[in-house]
C-alpha cells in the first residue's frame, strides 16, 4: 500500500520516467528486429542509447526532488546501508524496469504489426538483442543513480532547505568531456573513414546530439545571469524571463529536448536522403517512366519508328545504350548511352528534373556536333542506272507506277535534329542524268545519314551546296568501303565513312582512357574519338560512371545495325494508350518502369532507413515525453512563481511579458541549436554510416543533410517548446493568486 | 542604518495616515476561520495579532490585506477595501508570509529588487536599495545567491527585506521572527519600529511573548474571532 501511495503522489514523474525508457527500449528492440529480418545494422539504434544520457535524467531527477523529503526521512531515522540504497534509488530503478519490460513487450508487438505492414519476417530468433538490453540496463542505473543524488547532500542541508538544486558533479562534468571527446572522435572516424563504420560512428548522431544538449544546458547557466544582469534596465519581464529558463530542472530538460530534436531530426534526414538517393538513382538509370525494347538493334529504325509515332517529339525518344551500361562494376567507358537529345526537354527533362543527372545545358552537347556538317540549299546528283536492273516494284506488280524510275534517296539530320529524306528519280535506261533539287533545313548544318536506291545505280556526283559529299568515302553497312564512282544496290543503305572528328559526350565517373586518347565506341561499333564536353557527377542511364552522346550524331558515319546495343524506345510518364498500343504493334515491348527500378535500388538500403524511420520517432517522442513532463513540473513550480511575484507587487502584464520572453527565448535557443546540431550531426557522423551502396558507377549521395527537413525540424522543436511554455504560462496564470501560497487551511480560493 | 533615497523616492515612500479596519469580518473556507472580526489597525502603532496554531491569525492579515475576499463584512485601508478582485495586494500593502513566498529563480538581491521595480523604481537603483535592505538584515553576503540555496532563517530574512525595502505604508508581517535568532529578531522588531515611526501601518502575527512585548498593542485571537480586549503597552 505504501508504493502504491507513493507511487500515487509522484504518479506524474514516475509515468514520464517510465515511459520515456520504455520509448527508448522499444525503438531500439524494433531497429534489431528490422535489421534481423531485412539484413539491416542493429547499430542504427546506437542514438537512442546515447540519448539516453540526457533523456532518463530528466524525469529522474524531477522523481527524485519529488522523492527528497520521503528520502530525508529516512535519513533521519538513521536508515542505512541496503535499505538506504532501497529508500532513494529503489522506486526510480524500479520504475525504469518496469518502463523497459513495457518496452520489450511494446516493441515485439510493433515488430509484429510492422511486419505485417512492410512484408518482412521479423521474429526475435535472430535478433540482435544487445543494443536494447544496454538501453534498459543504463537507463535503470541512470535512473537509480539519480535517485541517490539526493542523499548526496548533507542532512543538514536537507532538513534547512525546502527546495533541492542538483549541483554539477566532478563526475558530471567528466562524463560531459568524455562524451565530447567521443564526438569529436565519431565526427573524425565519420568523415575521413573508409569501409563498415564502427559502433561509434553509428552512435556518431547521438553523440553530437547529447554534447549539443550539455553544450546549450552550460552555455544557459554561463550566460543568463549576466546577459539578465546586463538587461538590468529591461521591465521586469525581461529579468524574470530569462530566468524562468534557469528554473530548477529546466536546462537539463531542455538539454533532453535538444538532444531528442536533433537525433530524431538527423536519423530523419539519412531515411529520406537514402529514400531520395534511391529516387532519384533509379530514375537516372531508367531514363524516363517506360523503358520498350526493340525487336531488333536497328538505332537509326528506332529513330525513325518514334518519328513515325510521335512526329511532334512530345511521348516518345529512341536510345541506344551498350549492354555494359546495365552492369553496376562495369568499366565506365564501356557504359555508353546514346540518347536522341532532340526530344530530351520533352521525354527526359521532366522525369531527371531535380536529380543529379538533370542535363540543363544539353543544348551545347547538341551544339556540339563534332562530325562534319554540311550546308546548303540545293542536292545535285549525277547518277547512271544499271541497264541490268529489274526495276519493277515487287509492291506494284501491275507496273501502276512507271517501273522504269529509280529513286535514288539521301537521308540526313536537319538544322533541328530531324531525319529528313530528299529522292531523286531517275529513267533507268543507262544514261547519265544530273538531278537537282531543293534541300531544306540545311542552312545552319546537317548531317548526312545515309544514301539508298531502289534499284542498282552508279553515283557519279552527289554535292550538297559546295561540298562534294563522295570524297568523304562511303562503305556499305558491315564496314565494307565503297570506290568512286559510288555504286548501290536496290534497298541498300550505304553510309559515309566513319568520320574522324571527335564525338561530342558527357562523361561521369573517372574513365581510365587510353593513353592515346579519349575513344569511345560508336553507335556503329568503331572507335571513335571523344571530345569531353563536360564531367558530371550523374548521366541519364549510366547513373555515376559511364559516356552519354547524341544519338543522332552518333548514327552519323555509323553502320546502321550493332548488336552491341540495346535499342530502346523510353517514354514519357501518361503515353497515351493508342500510342503505347502503335508502340507495341511495332515489336516494342515494354522491359522496365521507374518504380520498379527504384524498388530494386531501393532494396538495399530498406531495411537502414526503416531503422532510421523508427530511431527518428521514438527521439521525437522521448522529446516531447520529456518536454510534457517538464511541463507538468514546471506548472507547479511556475504556479508558486507567479504568486510570489504578484505577492511582491509585479504587475500581470509584467508576467505576460515574461512568459514571452521566456518562451522566445528557451524556443529561440531549442530551434537554432536543434538545426545547427542536426546538420552537424548529419555531415560528420551520419554521412559516415553507409547510407546507401557505394560504388565507382553509382550515384553519390554527397551528404545526407536535407536542408529543408532539418529546418522544419528546428522549426517543431521550437514550436513544440514555445507551445508548450505558452500553455503552461496559460495555465499558471488561471491559478497563481498570491492566497496560492498561504497555507492550504487559510485559503478557500486561489 | 539609512534608507537609500532611492526608496526614498517611491510613491509609498510616504504613508498615508490611513488605518486599516476590519468591520464584521468573516471567512468560511469549509469551516469559519474567521468570524465577525471588527479590529482598526491605526497607523504609527505595532500590533501583534496573536493566538494558538490555526486561530486564524494568517487568515486575518490575508483578509485585512486584501490577499482573501472576506466572506462578511469588509476590510478597508484609508476607507478603499482591501480587496480587488483578483487576489493581488495593493501597492500599498506589502506582505511578509510565513511561509516567505519568494521567487526561487532570482536571487536574494533580486527578490528584494524587483518589489521595487514593480513600483517603478529604476532597476539600479533598485538593486541598490535592496543591498542596501539585505545589509540592515546582516546578510548582504547572500545577495548573489538563488534563494532555493538558503536556509529558512536566511529566506525568513529576505522575505522582511522585500517588504521592508518599499517603505510600504501597510506592513503585514505572519510569523516574521519564528525562525530567527534572538539578536536578528531583535533587528527585525527595529526595523518594524522604524516603519511604524514612519507612519505606517504594521501588524505582526506571532506567538512569540518576547514579540508580542516589543509591540504597541495586542489582539488575541482564537478560533476566528478576536477574544478579550486589545492591550495597550
Amino acid at each position: 500500500m505504501g508504493r502504491l501511495r507513493a507511487l500515487r503522489a509522484y504518479g506524474g514523474a514516475v509515468l514520464a520516467l517510465g515511459l520515456v525508457v520504455a520509448v527508448l527500449t522499444s525503438a531500439t528492440l524494433v531497429v534489431a528486429g528490422v535489421a534481423a529480418a531485412g539484413g539491416g545494422r542493429s547499430g542504427i539504434a546506437l542514438p537512442l542509447l546515447v540519448l539516453v544520457v540526457l533523456a532518463v535524467p530528466a524525469p529522474a531527477l524531477e522523481l527524485a526532488r519529488r522523492r527528497r523529503d520521503q528520502v530525508t526521512l529516512a535519513r533521519v531515522r538513521g536508515v542505512h546501508g541496503g535499505s538506504w540504497v532501497g529508500a532513494a534509488a529503489g522506486q526510480p530503478a524500479t520504475t525504469a524496469l518496469t518502463g523497459a519490460a513495457l518496452g520489450a513487450g511494446v516493441g515485439v508487438l510493433v515488430l509484429e504489426v510492422l511486419s505485417g505492414r512492410w512484408g518482412t519476417e521479423a521474429g526475435l530468433g535472430d535478433t540482435d538483442l544487445r543494443w536494447a538490453v544496454t538501453v534498459a540496463v543504463s537507463a535503470t542505473v541512470l535512473a537509480a543513480g539519480c535517485g541517490l543524488l539526493v542523499s548526496r547532500e548533507p542532512l543538514v542541508v536537507a532538513l534547512r532547505r525546502p527546495r533541492w538544486q542538483p549541483r554539477t558533479g566532478v563526475a558530471a562534468l567528466a562524463g560531459g568531456l568524455a562524451l565530447t571527446v567521443a564526438a569529436a572522435a565519431a565526427g573524425y572516424l565519420g568523415t575521413t573513414g573508409e569501409g563498415d563504420p564502427g559502433p561509434l560512428v553509428l552512435a556518431g548522431a547521438g553523440l553530437v546530439a547529447v554534447v549539443a544538449g550539455l553544450a546549450v544546458a552550460a552555455g544557459l547557466r554561463a550566460l543568463i545571469p549576466p546577459a539578465s544582469a546586463s538587461l538590468a534596465g529591461r521591465p521586469v519581464g525581461v529579468l524574470v524571463g530569462l530566468r524562468s529558463a534557469l528554473a530548477s530542472g529546466a536546462t537539463i530538460r531542455t538539454a533532453a529536448v535538444i538532444a531528442s530534436a536533433v537525433v530524431s531530426a538527423s536519423a530523419l534526414s539519412g531515411a529520406t536522403a537514402a529514400r531520395d538517393w534511391a529516387a532519384d538513382a533509379a530514375a537516372i538509370r531508367s531514363g524516363a517512366p517506360l523503358r520498350f525494347e526493340l525487336p531488333d538493334d536497328h538505332a537509326l529504325g528506332a529513330v525513325h519508328l518514334t518519328e513515325r509515332l510521335d512526329p511532334d517529339g512530345r511521348w516518345l525518344m529512341a536510345v541506344a545504350v551498350d549492354e555494359s551500361a546495365t552492369d553496376e562494376d562495369s568499366d565506365p567507358l564501356r557504359r555508353v548511352a546514346w540518347l536522341d537529345l532532340s526530344r530530351y526537354d520533352a521525354v527526359m527533362a521532366g522525369h531527371l528534373s531535380g536529380t543529379p543527372a538533370e542535363l540543363g545545358d544539353v543544348a551545347s552537347l547538341r551544339d556540339a556536333t563534332g562530325v562534319e556538317v554540311v550546308t546548303g540549299e540545293q542536292l545535285e546528283m549525277t547518277v547512271t542506272p544499271d541497264e541490268t536492273a529489274d526495276t519493277a516494284d515487287p509492291a506494284d506488280p501491275a507496273g501502276t507506277e512507271d517501273p522504269r524510275v529509280v529513286d535514288v534517296s539521301l537521308r540526313y539530320l536537319d538544322d533541328e535534329g530531324g531525319v529528313v529524306a530528299v529522292t531523286a528519280g531517275f529513267d533507268p535506261i543507262g544514261r547519265s542524268a544530273t538531278i537537282s533539287l531543293p534541300v531544306e533545313g540545311c542552312a545552319v548544318s546537317c548531317v548526312v545519314l545515309e544514301l539508298t536506291a531502289t534499284g542498282p545505280v552508279t553515283v557519279e556526283s552527289l554535292r550538297l551546296g559546295g561540298n562534294d559529299l563522295l570524297t568523304s568515302g562511303w562503305a556499305t553497312a558491315d564496314g565494307q568501303s565503297l570506290g568512286v564512282p559510288l555504286g548501290l544496290t536496290a534497298d541498300e543503305a550505304v553510309v559515309p565513312l566513319p568520320s574522324r572528328a571527335p564525338v561530342p559526350m558527357l562523361v561521369a565517373g573517372d574513365p581510365d582512357w587510353p593513353e592515346s586518347g579519349p575513344v569511345v565506341q560508336a553507335v556503329g561499333g568503331d572507335p571513335r574519338p571523344v571530345q569531353e564536353v563536360a564531367e558530371r557527377d550523374a548521366l541519364p542511364m549510366v547513373v555515376g560512371g559511364g559516356l552519354v552522346g547524341d544519338l543522332r550524331v552518333g548514327l552519323a558515319a555509323a553502320s546502321a545495325s550493332v548488336p552491341a546495343l540495346r535499342v530502346l524506345v523510353l517514354a514519357r510518364a501518361g503515353l497515351p494508350a493508342d500510342l503505347r498500343s502503335e508502340l507495341v504493334a511495332a515489336g516494342a515491348d515494354l522491359v522496365a518502369s521507374s518504380g520498379g527500378t527504384e524498388a530494386e535500388l531501393a532494396s538495399g538500403t530498406l531495411a537502414d532507413s526503416r531503422s532510421r524511420l523508427v530511431v527518428g520517432i521514438a527521439a521525437a517522442v522521448t522529446g516531447l515525453l520529456v518536454l510534457a513532463s517538464g511541463a507538468a513540473s514546471r506548472l507547479r513550480s511556475a504556479r508558486g512563481q507567479r504568486a510570489a511575484l504578484r505577492l511582491a507587487g509585479v504587475a500581470t502584464a509584467d508576467l505576460r511579458r515574461a512568459t514571452r520572453v521566456e518562451t522566445a527565448a528557451v524556443a529561440g535557443v531549442v530551434g537554432v541549436v536543434t538545426g545547427v546540431g542536426s546538420w552537424l550531426a548529419v555531415v560528420t557522423t551520419v554521412d559516415g554510416t553507409g547510407l546507401v551502396p557505394s560504388g565507382p558507377n553509382r550515384l553519390l549521395l554527397g551528404t545526407a543533410a536535407t536542408p529543408g527537413l532539418l529546418a522544419l525540424a528546428a522549426l517543431a522543436a521550437a514550436l513544440a517548446v514555445g507551445l508548450a511554455g505558452t500553455a503552461v504560462a496559460g495555465r499558471a496564470r488561471r491559478r497563481s493568486a498570491p492566497a496560492l501560497l498561504l497555507e492550504p487551511g487559510a485559503r478557500r480560493t486561489a | 542604518m539609512t534608507r537609500p533615497d532611492a526608496a526614498l523616492t517611491t510613491s509609498s515612500a510616504r504613508p498615508a495616515a490611513g488605518t486599516l479596519d476590519l468591520a464584521g469580518v468573516g471567512y468560511v473556507a469549509g469551516r469559519a476561520l474567521l468570524t465577525d472580526v471588527t479590529v482598526s489597525f491605526a497607523p504609527g502603532q505595532v500590533t501583534a495579532v496573536s493566538g494558538p496554531s490555526g486561530s486564524g491569525k494568517t487568515t486575518l492579515l490575508s483578509v485585512a490585506g486584501g490577499l482573501l475576499q472576506p466572506s462578511s463584512g469588509t476590510a478597508t485601508y484609508d476607507g478603499t477595501p482591501t480587496w480587488r478582485g483578483t487576489g493581488d495586494p495593493r501597492p500599498e500593502i506589502a506582505f511578509v508570509l510565513q511561509v516567505y513566498g519568494l521567487v526561487p529563480i532570482l536571487s536574494a538581491r533580486e527578490n528584494v529588487s524587483i518589489a521595487l521595480r514593480a513600483r517603478g523604481v529604476r532597476p539600479a537603483e533598485a538593486d541598490e536599495a535592496a543591498d542596501a535592505a539585505l545589509g540592515e538584515l546582516h546578510i548582504s553576503d547572500l545577495g548573489d545567491r538563488q534563494v532555493e540555496e538558503l536556509s529558512g532563517g536566511q529566506l525568513q530574512r529576505v522575505a522582511c527585506a522585500r517588504a521592508l525595502v518599499v517603505r510600504p505604508p501597510v506592513l503585514l508581517a505572519d510569523e516574521p521572527t519564528s525562525e530567527l535568532d534572538p539578536v536578528t529578531r531583535s533587528v527585525v522588531m527595529q526595523l518594524f519600529r522604524a516603519e511604524a515611526e514612519r507612519g505606517a501601518v504594521v501588524v505582526v502575527a506571532t506567538h512569540d511573548p518576547e514579540v508580542i512585548d516589543l509591540c504597541d498593542v495586542h489582539h488575541r485571537v482564537d478560533e476566528g474571532r478576536l477574544v478579550g480586549d486589545a492591550w495597550a503597552f
